[in-house]
């Protein structure tokens, strides 16, 4: 795996590149400072797999370096991991919204260090297997092997608003207890996925989850919203306010707006997607169960028809 | 600088012993633009500036000495650092500069 990390601390990128090395990953490259960092990415020629950079550097912060770095078409996808001090943890809020997929705190554990570089393994794998998948499914291949990927998260191309599944439970985590009852998750089914998915092509699955992701963007009507493709036809929404409206009428938006697409999806011989909405899901005040938990019920909710949902509504994790 | 500088244990092709190089060459730079905020903050002139370069040094002192070993270090940086984002009072920061500086002096001696 190539590593680009960048500090403005040359103590602290020799120990990050010694410590990396222990477990095994030895193609480090340090840069200074973000400027440098985008320099390296520019011109270099070399296509780097994972991103390490501290979150406060003067000039250029970690936010902004995130930021700049997404807006390069082959860093789109690459795993950029932020470091920073236990007491700048707020701080990766803003990293989180501007692309990152997780965070490391300083001073560095090599426990803490294994573990989520090994995440970014199994991710970079994942995504090279998808890309086999979708060269399979370019030649037709076994739709038992198209079958089984029905259920990965994926971020789905040209979905800007989109951040990865595994970045928005990351960010989950982040949050402190107070934060985490003040969040609240709701998902959005695409009753028919499994339908449009064994009828399509991959490209035309993916293109279809892209068209149900903008109609999702445009319905809600506030942007402090965090959208993720979670697998298996579901986009999960987080937020820490109120939507401003209720599942039904989100749903019935939804819906209308991708009717708009019916002539397209006629042509391919496909039914026009079609959403439900399910119930806002939050933590409950006491409860012992794992942040991301909500994540889950919110699925959940969505997944099952209203009849068969709690009758108060709103789920508690 | 030879093994002998480096933290007990390590040989010179340990994978961690260019930080401690580093960070043992770095020491000496780093104790001088404390004792010098030190003596900015003591005088109440230049405050700012010197609040600056406090916290620049111990943000950096707290994210590697603890992983290189150095944990009573890492532990005072972390806790002037933590000061002077919380705007103590200089009193406060100037009492807990002291071991820090004393610290990086020791570590100077080895």
């Amino acid at each position: 795996m190539r590593i680009l990390a960048i500090d403005d601390d040359p103590v602290f990128l020799e120990l990050l590149a010694g410590m990396l090395k222990m477990i095994g990953y030895a193609q480090v490259t340090t840069m200074p400072s973000g400027e440098e960092a985008l320099h390296e990415l520019d011109f270099s020629g070399m296509l780097y797999d994972c991103i390490l950079s501290d979150m406060q550097m003067p000039d250029m912060d970690g936010a902004a370096l995130t930021a700049a770095i997404r807006q390069r078409t082959a860093y789109r996808q690459t795993p950029i991991l932020m470091i920073t001090a236990m007491n700048g943890k707020n701080a990766v809020d803003d990293a989180f919204a501007a692309g990152a997929t997780d965070y490391i705190t300083k001073p560095l554990d090599i426990i803490e260090l294994r573990a989520r570089i090994g995440m970014v393994d199994r991710l970079l794998a994942e995504r090279r297997r998808l890309a086999e998948f979708a060269r399979l499914v370019g030649q037709r291949a076994a739709a038992a092997e198209i079958k089984a990927e029905f259920d990965t998260p994926i971020l789905i191309p040209g979905f800007d608003r989109g951040i990865e599944f595994l970045a928005m439970e990351n960010y989950l985590l982040t949050l402190g207890v107070k934060r985490m009852y003040s969040t609240s998750a709701f998902a959005i089914n695409i009753k028919n996925a499994s339908i449009i998915f064994n009828k399509a092509t991959g490209a035309t699955y993916v293109q279809m989850l892209g068209d149900v992701g903008a109609q999702i963007v445009d319905a809600l009507k506030t942007e402090d919203v965090m959208i993720s493709y979670a697998g298996s036809g579901n986009f999960v929404c987080m937020t820490e306010r109120d939507p401003g409206q209720s599942p039904d009428d989100l749903e019935i938006l939804i819906n209308i707006g991708l009717m708009d697409f019916e002539t397209i999806y006629a042509a391919d011989r496909l039914p026009v997607p079609q959403v439900r909405v399910g119930e806002p899901a939050r933590s409950a005040f006491l409860s012992p169960t794992k942040p991301t938990r909500i994540l889950e019920r919110a699925i959940q909710s969505a997944m099952n028809p209203p009849e068969k949902r709690s009758k108060n509504g709103q789920m508690v994790a | 600088m030879n093994a002998i500088d480096l933290r007990p244990g390590w040989q010179s092709d340990h994978p961690l012993a260019p930080a401690e190089r580093l960070f043992r060459q770095m020491a000496a730079e780093r104790l001088d633009i404390l004792s010098r905020a030190w003596a900015r903050l003591d005088s109440g002139q230049q405050v700012r500036e010197a609040m600056f370069d406090i916290h620049h040094i111990a943000h950096m002192i707290a994210g590697t000495a603890g992983s290189l070993g150095h944990a009573r270090i890492g532990l005072h940086a972390a806790e002037v650092e933590r000061l002077s984002l919380e705007d103590a009072g200089r009193e406060a920061l100037l009492h807990a500069l002291r071991p820090l500086i004393s610290g990086l002096a020791d570590l100077l001696e080895d």
